[in-house]
């Protein structure tokens, strides 16, 4: 008997329950500005496949610098009081109202851009209603790809109430955002877009700070307005 | 002497009418102008694309009604789904939003990395990848952010919200601009100021033969 | 062993259940009907949808040169838009055009054909007006009959033809004003704000016209009365709101008017009239009295209408493609349309016989008071900053106040020029205050030696007065 088949199937096995994550996912272990992703909650340890993305506020001074900068440089009013940057998989972006509170604005970024446009790729804004709904996801997928040139696409999601967490299932892998601030979430995609009708349709589910599942929900959002 | 109606007949009468009144009343809301005359056909690439060939487009669509993220009207100078709810995407009415309309005038390719013109009909439901911001950062191939004190004819004018095209310009410095300026306006053609507006930027649609 | 038979109750409420779920799946059927319609593919082919001929369609654009220089060669240019040939491969319309002009305002007209000038990107139909005629003292005046040859539809314009042609007047000696490059920020403070508003749907809350579409429309426009009184259309609230100097608060004029961007005129001790510039019957003139109470309604004849103004003789409104003044009422009768098509004047008048004419070409504005004679007075402004729209041109003191919009790309503010006899008499520069859209041309107003501003940001409207005539 050769001593090396026991072991070989061993490996194998090994190989397979690895490769399988239990479900065929596997998070990715880069965001898209090459940093190493966070560590994920550990309230959401149960989420397999899951990745978390970078998020920090800025304030003040912050804006001064690049990107956020270059982001805000034509909104009315200067620079606004507080700002979400949040870095995933394949996008980048960064939300904040305007000092006025009555709009929503968002720069979207990329590895690339279809057309050269400075430092972020793409743009949003929206009418920020009372109580922090918006009217419209404000999809974007004009001008922002991959690195390996896949289109991306950016929306916003409203998490569901008392949700801390919100995650956007992918294909291989769970993207969760952090939806602790009063915005709702930019969240981007390279996946259910279809160029035909200019959309994109995301799959999110809202976590609360327990870990508990409050929401789950398919946006289907448009490119309009 | 007084007769009964047997229960099983009430109880089918009374499921009809509340399902009839519940259709009544979503028929009020969704017109289903898409559903009913819009379709998907592929667009007709053209060669040669002129300014006076896109006005020609866009007069066709005056007096049609407008749709958040729609693409489609029909020509007949009546807006056939008036007073539709306007935080709705799919109410499935008539006419163009402002970007989408400007994509069609403009006759644009759903591929972003294409300059290239294409003939879309006035039932083609699309609205095409860009929106009003889009168009104001000159996003896209066909697509150019352009200073605002040369725009000409069939140049647009566009912020974060809106965009219209400029149909001409007028003797006291404002501009015609035809636009779908909105649910309660549909398309049509209006003098406005956004030239001036610090809120509007440039546009110019590349590529024109004339 | 056969299976045991309901009790009957049980037997009545199996028919009951099963008539409700029959009654339900019906009314579900027929709401899929409704709301699919032919799509559901069960009904069969697609109807065909109602679309009117494209071969109707002809319009016209032509921007007047309404004040030439001596000895100026003068080109009008047209652009001309209907359906190419069916069948034809081009993208352009069969189009055609004849310019009949003349000298001054009276004698035969002379046809001038239009040749395409395929270099220019707009205005490509063009016809030199004769030396002899564009060297007239008296100016000239001209019309144009524009045409789609295959089709064979053809449009006036000016819709009034030799009736109400379009009209050019020499300027003889134009006083030249160079304003210079424009200084952004350094803007006056206004004297007073006799009217201001919150957003809101309050009774004293201007309405602002919200939802997805496109940026805020608050109200369209104001007057202000000999007294101060301010009186600003709040037509998203389907109302005029009423500001007297010393009242305590707004008075309310509810109006029958459809809520979309319109122009006011009139208030005072007359009725007030409200232009329509929006919806299925527009563009629709209305008249009100002071309580609101609806008077008569003027269908409008063009396919755009942009002002509305009191004139000495009733209301008047500038209409396109003719781009002239179109009067409304006559002698407190309305107009039908073919009325109003010939009694349409090229210039709005500003008494009983002086008219002020406008027109910003390139880097200048050129402005005259036109009298029984013709130009009377005139002046070249030339601003080294992109000039926009002049928003006011009325005759002041010994000559005329202009407000125009200066901007660059990502700027825009007022300038208000006062011109005097002998050029520039002053000159300052107001703050766009444009957060809502107004009508276009309605931001500003002047009664008497104050200059007022109908302003927005995103708490609320207002109007701010400027005195002119600052005493020392």
């Amino acid at each position: 008997m050769t001593a090396w088949r026991p072991a070989a199937a061993a490996t194998l096995l090994l190989a397979a329950a690895a490769g399988c994550g239990g479900s065929g996912l596997h998070a990715p272990d880069r965001l898209s500005d090459g940093s190493t992703p966070p560590p994920v909650p550990a309230v959401l340890e149960g989420v397999h496949g899951a990745v978390m993305t970078g998020t920090r506020v800025l304030r003040g001074q912050d804006f001064e610098a690049e990107p956020a900068v270059d982001c805000i440089k034509d909104v009315p009013g200067g620079a606004p009081p507080a700002g979400v940057e949040a870095v995933a998989v394949d996008g980048h972006t960064l939300t904040f109202a305007t000092a006025d509170r009555q709009r929503l604005v968002a720069c979207d970024g990329a590895a690339r851009a279809r057309e050269p446009a400075g430092r972020w790729c793409g743009t949003a804004s929206t009418k920020w209603l009372n109580g922090g709904r918006i009217e419209d996801p404000r999809l974007d997928l004009a001008n922002c790809l991959t690195a390996g040139r896949a289109t991306v696409a950016y929306a916003w999601v409203v998490p569901a109430a008392r949700a801390r967490w919100l995650v956007v299932d992918h294909d291989h892998y769970r993207e969760v955002y952090d939806a602790g601030s009063p915005f709702p979430v930019r969240v981007s995609t390279t996946e259910g877009i279809d160029d035909a009708t200019s959309s994109a349709t995301l799959h999110v589910r809202s976590y609360d700070a327990s870990g508990k599942e409050v929401g789950d929900e398919t946006v289907n959002a448009q490119v309009a307005g | 002497m007084i007769r009964r109606i047997p229960a099983p007949v009430a109880a089918f009468a009374a499921a009809l009418a509340l399902s009839l009144a519940c259709a009544g009343a979503a028929w009020a809301y969704h017109t289903n102008f898409t559903g009913a005359y819009c379709n998907y056909a592929a667009p007709d690439y053209t060669n040669y694309f002129t300014r006076d060939g896109s006005m020609t487009v866009a007069l066709r669509a005056r007096w049609e009604g407008y749709q958040w993220g729609g693409g489609c009207w029909n020509d007949d100078d009546v807006d056939q789904s008036p007073g539709d709810p306007v935080e709705r995407s799919d109410t499935r009415g008539e006419g163009p939003d402002c970007s989408g309309f400007t994509f069609k005038v403009w006759r644009e390719d759903l591929d972003t990395s294409n300059q290239g013109a294409w003939q879309w009909g006035m039932l083609r439901n699309v609205h095409g990848p860009y929106s009003a911001a889009s168009f104001l950062g000159g996003a896209g191939a066909p697509n150019d952010t352009y200073p605002k004190s040369a725009l000409i004819r069939m140049d647009a004018l566009a912020s974060t919200d809106h965009v219209g095209m400029i149909y001409a310009r007028n003797a006291d410095g404002s501009d015609q601009i035809i636009e779908a300026k909105g649910e309660a306006y549909g398309v049509n053609i209006w003098t406005r100021t956004y030239r001036g507006s610090s809120a509007f930027g440039g546009v110019r649609r590349v590529g024109w033969d004339a | 062993m056969k299976t045991p038979r309901p009790s009957p109750p049980a037997r009545r409420r199996l028919r009951f259940a099963a008539a409700g779920a029959a009654g339900a799946v019906a009314g579900l059927a027929a709401a899929a009907v409704l709301l699919l319609g032919p799509a559901s593919g069960a009904i069969g082919d697609l109807p065909s949808p109602p679309a009117l001929d494209p071969a109707r369609i002809i319009d016209a654009t032509h921007v007047p040169p309404v004040l030439t220089l001596p000895g100026e060669p003068v080109t009008l240019r047209y652009d001309i838009y209907c359906q190419p040939p069916a069948g034809s491969a081009g993208d352009e319309c069969d189009a055609a055009g004849t310019v009949y002009v003349r000298a001054g305002d009276a004698g035969a007209f002379r046809p001038l054909p239009l040749a395409l000038d395929r270099r220019a990107a707009e205005g490509r139909w063009a016809g030199r007006v004769p030396a002899d005629i564009a060297r007239s003292r008296d100016g000239f005046s001209y019309y144009a009959v524009l045409r789609n040859r295959a089709a064979g539809t053809e449009m006036t314009l000016p819709a009034g033809g030799a009736a109400a042609p379009q009209r050019a007047y020499a300027m003889s000696a134009p006083v030249a004003v160079e304003l210079g490059a424009h200084s952004f920020g350094r803007t006056r403070a206004a004297t007073a704000r006799p009217f201001s508003a919150l957003w809101g749907n309050g009774p004293s809350d201007a309405g602002l016209e919200g939802g997805r579409e496109a940026e805020p429309v608050g109200p369209g426009s104001f007057v202000v009365a000999a007294d101060g009184t301010v009186t600003v259309l709040d037509q998203v609230h389907h109302r005029a709101l009423v500001e007297a100097p010393g009242a305590r608060s707004l008075r309310d004029v509810p109006l029958d008017i459809n809520g979309t961007l319109a122009d006011l005129a009139g208030g005072g001790d007359g009725p007030l009239w409200v232009l329509e510039t929006a919806g299925a019957d527009a563009p629709l003139l209305k008249e009100f009295a002071r309580d609101g109470a609806a008077q008569d309604e003027v269908p409008l004849g063009e396919r755009t209408a942009a002002q509305l103004r009191l004139g000495p003789a009733g209301p008047v409104v500038k209409e396109y493609p003719s781009e002239e003044w179109v009067p409304a009422v006559e002698d407190g009768a309305p107009l039908g349309l073919r009325a109003q098509r010939r009694a349409a004047e090229p210039l709005r008048a500003v008494s009983a016989t002086r008219q002020v004419a406008v027109v910003r070409t390139g880097d200048e504005v050129r402005v005259g008071v036109v009298g029984p004679a013709g130009v009377e007075r005139a002046w070249r402004v030339h601003s080294a900053t992109p000039m926009a729209e002049v928003q006011l041109a009325e005759p002041y003191a010994d000559g005329v106040l202009l407000v125009i919009r200066t901007y660059t790309d990502v700027r825009g503010e007022f300038e208000v020029v006062r011109l005097g006899a002998r050029g520039l008499v002053s000159s300052f520069a107001l703050p766009a205050e444009d957060w809502a859209e107004t009508m276009p041309l309605s931001r500003f107003r002047l009664s008497g030696s104050s200059l007022y501003q109908l302003g927005s940001n995103p708490s609320g409207v207002h109007v701010d007065r400027f005195d002119l005539e600052v005493r020392s």
